[in-house]
């Protein structure tokens, strides 16, 4: 059976808006596409968003950084969250069968390291200077 | 060589041309933005002490600040001849004045005169000093002197290279002379700065600027000294 052959045409696809230098960054401020540009005759490298937020490359980074330290301590924050729920979760699981209960006391526990093996991350990142 | 050396870990390589005359045709640049950040406060106390009352010239200051509203104005108006004033919405710009940027806004200079926008941040931080140098280059041109004072951090940057594509003037702090180096030293990393004075030179400059005199061979300080 003969597959139709798709048409392809030159047209632009939906969302292109034909900007110049887009980058795989997103904006740390709003989580806009980024898109870079050189300035003056040195080249000065400035990213721009969607709202235009504006960055160079070392702002960027601060600001990549802090949302980076942000999004572990959530993620931090998830999983101390998860052994309480699971504490929840034991204590209601009274009369279950102990092979059920050993699956619930291995998961607590690599939640709980998991938690802690984050915390250390955060602890041990050190600043570009 | 001041910014020869090893900041942060990279190398700044790029030297300051040895200084010529600059504004010999006489152009009266009367439209003056300045950027400090960290040490910022006693710097533009010290240099708006030396600035005469009655300056042909209107003077757009961004210090990097917080958001909360604080007395800044009057800290550094203290020492000053020209009244310091945080402006509120749009009003015509006046000779003799410095505007200082508000809290949680940027500072624009348009040819309506003086606005304050709360727009988007520009490398975290509002006000920044890029969109008052960019606003002041685009409705001003040649008029603008733009000033990158103490401070770290790339702010002021890509407004300087601004400033200096309408034919404006762009200055830095001698990078020895400032609390921090490091803005002073990436302004003349990518822009091809006019002229690098130490802070007690810079009243005296900006006075001469503004009254449209050239800028002697001899007044301005080479890097090679």
């Amino acid at each position: 059976m003969a597959r139709k052959k798709r048409k392809t045409t030159s047209r632009p696809p939906p969302s292109s808006t034909h900007e110049s230098g887009l980058v795989p960054l997103s904006c740390p401020d709003c989580f806009g596409v980024l898109h870079f540009e050189r300035e003056g005759s040195h080249g000065h490298l400035l990213y721009r968003c969607q709202v235009d937020h504006r960055y160079t490359v070392g702002t960027l980074i601060d600001a990549k950084e802090a949302q980076l330290e942000r999004t572990l301590w959530s993620a931090s924050l998830l999983l101390r969250q998860m052994v309480f729920a699971y504490e929840d979760l034991a204590s209601e699981m009274n009369l279950a069968k102990p092979a059920v209960r050993k699956r619930l006391r291995r998961r607590m526990n690599e939640v709980r390291k998991q938690g802690l093996a984050i915390r250390a991350m955060i602890e041990a990142s050190h600043a570009l200077e | 060589m001041p910014w020869n050396k090893n900041v942060n870990g990279r190398l700044i390589t790029r030297k300051s041309k040895p200084h010529s005359s600059f504004n010999v045709d006489g152009i009266r640049r009367d439209v003056i933005v300045i950027g400090a950040s960290a040490g910022g406060v006693a710097a533009l106390s010290e240099l708006f002490a030396a600035l005469p009352p009655r300056l042909p010239a209107t003077i757009g200051v961004v210090l990097h600040r917080s958001a909360v509203p604080g007395e800044l104005a009057q800290v550094l108006g203290r020492r000053s001849a020209l009244p310091v004033i945080e402006p509120r919405g749009t009003s015509p710009l006046k000779y003799g004045v410095i505007y200082l940027a508000p809290p949680d806004h940027h500072l624009l200079f348009e040819h309506n005169g003086v606005a304050v926008y709360r727009g988007p941040k520009e490398h975290s931080t509002r006000p920044a000093i890029d969109p008052l140098f960019r606003s002041a280059a685009a409705h001003y041109g040649s008029r603008v002197v733009g000033m990158v004072l103490t401070g770290s951090g790339d702010d002021g940057v890509s407004g300087l290279i601004a400033i200096s594509q309408s034919s404006g003037i762009t200055l830095a702090q001698e990078p020895d002379d400032a609390y921090m180096p490091y803005m002073p030293l990436n302004a003349l990393q990518y822009d091809d700065v006019t002229g690098v004075f130490t802070l007690s030179d810079m009243a005296s400059v900006v006075k001469a600027l503004a009254s449209g005199q050239a800028i002697s061979r001899e007044s301005n300080r080479t890097p090679s000294q």
